[in-house]
């Protein structure tokens, strides 16, 4: 396993945190970063399964209005009536069928996943729309709005983070998962239940979406139907940014996990330092393009080698 | 003076020497064999001569003249054209295409394909080789020997003066091998060179006047094929003389491995058979006979349509390697090994070494290191990854993976194909080793000497049935063959495939029948009013997607549109409006095309130089374009559009508005473009194939940036048109359009895998996508329904995308 892309980085970060901390101290506090940071846990808990997806050479378009379709179903039981500890868990299994539903297709109809998804993001957007007319359900109570507040989020994603490396590392499941994007027909041949393990990443892939979602409306007090748009592009861009193949079978947690804290910190101190969020959207994009291109300037030698077998 | 002259070809692939040093001299009319195990550089040559690759140094003379290397153009020029192996077609092209690709005849140099003439061409061609099926079928739909025949009519077709023929007779009958000899001694007495690489020497002896040998890059000899003998060949393609061991009578015990009535549509039918304990049964037949299939079957890896599987009496139900069967299948690349997998990680996945789902990492190291040493498999160690094995190496590190799920029956199928002669001696020992202690082996070979060396029995199978069974005793070359054959007046098994509705017709309908149930609830669906409103809405989705299905044609992809159509509109509203710039409206327009012509080189040259996948790409430029947009317009709606301006979005001609006449003009040069350009026809190339595309000397990299710069256009004329049919261009204009565009093109057909598809099937796509909302009102369902919209739409693909699966279902399990 070579750790190029987790230094390239850790050096990229560690010069935007030195340049942060020249040009705006106060950026760099430890209070400030524990603020800024509560934007960061919807993101890092859809990025994790979008991780495994792409390690399998798949990749989840639907996460944005899978989030939007959980929080609105959150939203309209919580309007009639029904107890958030039921509507909450209840939000989070509907979005694990939403995945559920892509990986029946993906697994088992064969369809391309980036056809499913780019479906089913409009499906269960549309859904989200119809169902709530598109206005904004408010009014929840404070005990549910503090678990934003609180460290909660953290420890949701930092469990799903370390939970996911091992069972990567460790696991026949994660190293199914490799193989997968590796060559799926030599999987096939090697017994590897493919259509299985991918229905189980799809899902857990709605699943997260919908931990993401509870996340969302209680920082926001609200549910919308379109809340999460955009969610899939960033969730893809830090997977990729971490050193997932786009292709499939390459990709680790710990490249995840510097990805994300890289656009998190580029974002962060870009609206900090020039108070113009659509600066970020060119340095992020710029970010993704830049980090891959690269890698392919000494790749490029290997590609004689590589052509011969 | 020889027709062709080679000397001192060398050749190097990083590290390993594929051509050391080559010369060879063919004459004009003779018949010139290549012969050399596989490595031996039989296929650099070829592709050397054809203009597919280019050598480190060396130079070949044809007729005096020097070859410039690298360009198939300049090889078919020098009139050599070579047929490539069967993997090389496009199998989504019609035969038609296949054969005149790259030498289309046209008007105005590729702008407008004589499609007749093509035909007509076509025809007569494959007529000189007895063939009179119908060309403009897609390839897909014949079987492996057509195709064949469209290869090698294409490469004889025009002025050919060295025709290269790489295993022409592989899956082809002995008709149409007969058929393909006489027209090869035609070519002959026409004065035309033939180089023939081929592994039988049967058909080496039979048609060849000389016979070089290739062995390691290198050249051995070149012999008069009349003087010299099949023993002599033979130890001249090894090098030293190999022996095998002889085959040792085994006793038979009870049956393990039990196959019965296995029926599999259009590719095996009826096939029983039972293998013992101990026993080695080999399975032998031409290539396409179904023996992999079968095998693939019986693994439970394809369905069935009837017929069961059992070992030691237990039936197989999709827990096959449970059981106690494996598989060493054909292909190592794509079927046998990760290659970028240590050795170790290889031979540990199909035996999953595991406590409970934990990886057991000690039982995996011991297992490899325990064959690595047993089958004296030569690597730095277990941790190096399988690509950097020899072909012989891996091989035995893939049959060592299925040792260690400690099979009762183990099925190989051409275990010693691209082995060195060592290799193979060790393997077949191996196998007897393994039969001795009690498996049940069957083996898979094309290769004759190989199955009478082996098998204890000799099953051949013949157009996907069991032709006969033979004892050791009875097996001779001449008895298989003559089973194996394909005899005259016998029914040839074709692909079972049959072409299912077009795309078109289905969405055609439903779109019909929308409008059908909107105008007879409302009459005024049909009103000129609400018909030119609909239009409107559908033009840009229209515009794009002509370009878009060029795109996804060529197995690209671009989600940048939407993006790139935002700033276009943005840099229009800037450049004219009173408020920012208040340049003329020509300058606007000039300047908006402009942006829509950059960003798609920009999208096209990242994917086609820096070899970035366009989804990336395209991803990383949508956040950007975004981003630049937003801040162009720092977050304000652009008002003040100048009259001139406002007239491209709300004037209209002979009471059509202009951006539908935008649309109509799309729409035909779309069809022209996939239908009559060369362009077109490279798109749909590349797309079906890439690394044929390539081999074909199509230029693939100019054709993906010009598939991204027409797209890219595109974005900028519907920008150009739908920004300005309001007073204002609002800030998120063109956000998630993207999404319209690429449905539009799925929802009409065109294959997310690229190379299928046409312009009709978008433009039906596009205005089903478009007018949903609309009907839906009209269908009394309420002001609500615009909020169900999007939903609708994507429910739509999902139908569409299960209409495709259900109607795959049917054509059987081989898609």
């Amino acid at each position: 396993m070579s750790w190029r892309r987790e230094w390239t980085l850790t050096v990229l970060l560690a010069v935007l945190m030195a340049g942060a901390f020249g040009l705006e101290p106060r950026f760099v506090s430890v209070k400030a970063q524990t603020l800024l940071f509560t934007h960061l846990w919807e993101l890092a808990v859809v990025a994790v399964p979008m991780l495994l997806i792409i390690i399998t050479g798949g990749i989840d378009l639907s996460v944005g209005s899978t989030i939007a379709l959980s929080a609105i179903s959150l939203g309209l039981m919580f309007e009639r009536g029904v107890s958030l500890l039921i509507a909450v868990p209840g939000a989070i299994v509907i979005a694990a069928l939403l995945g559920a539903t892509n990986g029946w297709f993906v697994a088992r109809l064969k369809v391309h996943p980036l056809l499913v998804t780019l479906a089913t993001m409009a499906a269960f957007r549309g859904i989200a729309e119809g169902i709530s007319l598109a206005r904004p359900i408010s009014g929840y109570p404070d005990g549910f709005l503090q678990v934003a507040q609180g460290p909660l989020p953290a420890i949701i994603f930092g469990g799903l983070a370390i939970t996911t490396h091992i069972v990567l590392t460790r696991t026949v499941f994660g190293r199914w998962i490799v193989a997968i994007g590796t060559e799926e027909t030599v999987s096939r041949f090697s017994g590897v239940p493919v259509a299985r393990v991918k229905l189980v990443l799809y899902a857990v892939s709605g699943f997260a979406c919908g931990l993401a979602a509870m996340i969302l409306v209680a920082r926001n007090n609200t549910a919308k139907a379109d809340i999460g748009m955009g969610m899939e592009l960033d969730a893809i861009t830090a997977v990729v940014l971490g050193g997932a193949s786009i292709q499939g079978g390459k990709g680790s947690i710990p490249g995840l996990v510097l990805g994300l804290i890289l656009i998190h910190e580029t974002r962060e101190f870009v609206s900090w330092h020039w108070k113009q969020n659509e600066l970020n959207l060119i340095v992020i994009g710029s970010l993704l393009l830049v980090t891959v291109l690269l890698e392919r300037i000494p790749t490029r030698r290997k590609l004689g080698e590589i052509a011969q077998h | 003076m020889a027709l062709i002259e080679i000397r001192g070809l060398i050749k190097r692939y990083g590290g390993v020497v594929a051509l050391n040093g080559v010369d060879l001299t063919i004459e004009a009319g003779e018949v010139h064999a290549v012969c050399g195990e596989n490595g031996a550089g039989k296929s650099t040559l070829n592709r050397i001569l054809a203009g597919s690759v280019k050598p480190d140094s060396g130079h070949i003379l044809v007729n005096g003249q020097p070859l410039n290397f690298g360009s198939v153009a300049a090889s078919e020029a020098a009139g050599i054209a070579m047929v490539h192996q069967e993997s090389a077609a496009f199998l989504t092209l019609s035969a038609v295409e296949n054969h005149q690709i790259m030498r289309e005849p046209s008007l105005a140099g590729g702008l407008w394909l004589d499609r007749a003439e093509m035909k007509r061409r076509t025809i007569a061609s494959l007529a000189e080789f007895g063939e009179t099926f119908d060309p403009s079928v897609s390839l897909e739909f014949r079987s492996l020997a057509q195709r064949q025949m469209v290869a090698i009519s294409r490469a004889v077709a025009g002025d050919c003066r060295l025709l290269i023929l790489d295993e022409p007779t592989a899956s082809l009958s002995s008709r149409e091998t007969d058929a393909l000899f006489s027209a090869i001694r035609k070519l002959k007495d026409a004065g035309v060179a033939v180089l023939y690489v081929s592994h039988r020497l049967d058909e080496v002896f039979a048609l060849s006047d000389r016979v070089t040998v290739l062995r390691d890059g290198k050249w051995v000899a070149t012999q008069h094929t009349a003087r010299t003998s099949h023993e002599k060949l033979v130890q001249l393609m090894v090098g030293r003389e190999v022996t095998f061991a002889d085959p040792v009578e085994s006793k038979i015990a009870q049956t393990v491995l039990e196959v019965k009535n296995l029926t599999s549509e259009g590719q095996f039918h009826n096939i029983s058979f039972q293998v013992n304990a101990g026993e080695i049964v080999a399975l032998a037949g031409l290539v396409g006979a179904g023996r992999s299939e079968v095998a693939r079957a019986i693994m439970g890896l394809d369905s069935l349509d009837s017929g069961e599987v059992r070992v030691e009496g237990a039936l197989i139900h999709k827990d096959a390697i449970a059981k106690g069967l494996a598989l060493v299948p054909e292909d190592r690349q794509h079927e046998g090994l990760f290659l970028p997998f240590s050795l170790r990680d290889n031979m540990a996945l199909a035996a999953r070494f595991a406590h409970g789902g934990w990886i057991d990492r000690d039982g995996e190291r011991a297992n490899s290191q325990s064959f690595m040493e047993s089958l004296s498999i030569k690597a730095a160690s277990d941790l190096a990854p399988a690509s950097s094995l020899s072909g012989g190496n891996q091989q035995k590190v893939l049959i060592g993976k299925w040792l260690a799920t400690h099979p009762k029956v183990l099925i190989l199928d051409e275990p010693t194909r691209g082995v060195d002669v060592g290799a193979k001696a060790q393997i077949h020992q191996l196998v007897r080793e393994l039969a001795a202690k009690g498996v049940a082996v069957l083996v898979i070979s094309s290769e004759l000497s190989e199955v009478i060396a082996l098998g204890d029995r000799i099953l051949v199978m013949r157009q996907g049935r069991l032709a006969g069974e033979l004892s050791r005793a009875e097996a001779t070359q001449d008895r298989i063959l003559k089973l194996a054959l394909h005899q005259k007046g016998e029914a040839v098994i074709a692909s079972q495939h049959h072409r299912g509705m077009p795309r078109e017709l289905g969405v055609g309908l439903l779109l019909l029948a929308m409008l059908v149930a909107a105008t007879a609830m409302n009459r005024s669906f049909l009103s000129v009013e609400n018909v030119r409103d609909m239009l409107v809405k559908v033009a840009p989705a229209i515009i794009v997607g002509c370009m878009m299905t060029l795109t996804i044609l060529a197995r690209e992809i671009d989600i940048s549109v939407g993006a790139l159509m935002g700033l276009c509109a943005a840099t229009l509203g800037i450049a004219c409006s009173p408020d920012r710039m208040g340049l003329p409206v020509a300058v606007g327009i000039g300047m908006c095309l402009g942006v829509g012509l950059l960003g798609g080189a920009i999208n096209g040259l990242l994917v086609s130089r820096a070899k970035v996948p366009s989804i990336i790409v395209t991803l990383g430029m949508l956040t950007i374009l975004r981003g630049i947009t937003e801040l162009a317009m720092g977050g304000k709606w652009i008002e003040h559009l100048p009259d001139g301006l406002r007239q491209l979005g709300t004037g209209a001609a002979l009471g059509v508005p202009f951006s539908v006449w935008m649309a109509g003009f799309f729409v035909l040069i779309g069809f022209w473009i996939t239908r009559r350009t060369r362009f077109g026809l490279q798109v749909m190339a590349l797309g079906s194939n890439p690394s044929a595309a390539a081999l074909r000397g199509i230029p693939t990299g100019r054709v993906t940036l010009g598939v991204f710069v027409l797209t890219g256009v595109a974005a900028a004329v519907a920008a150009l048109f739908s920004s300005t049919q309001l007073q204002v261009i609002e800030s998120g204009f063109g956000n998630g359009f993207e999404l319209v565009v690429i449905a539009s093109v799925i929802v009409g057909g065109t294959s997310i895998r690229g190379g299928s598809g046409t312009i009709g099937g978008t433009v039906l796509g596009a205005t089903l996508l478009g007018i949903i909302s609309t009907t839906l009102i009209f269908l009394k369902l309420g002001e609500s329904a615009t909020y169900w919209e999007r939903a609708i739409q994507g429910g739509f693909i999902l139908i569409a995308v299960l209409g495709d699966h259900l109607g795959r279902r049917k054509l059987g399990g081989a898609a």
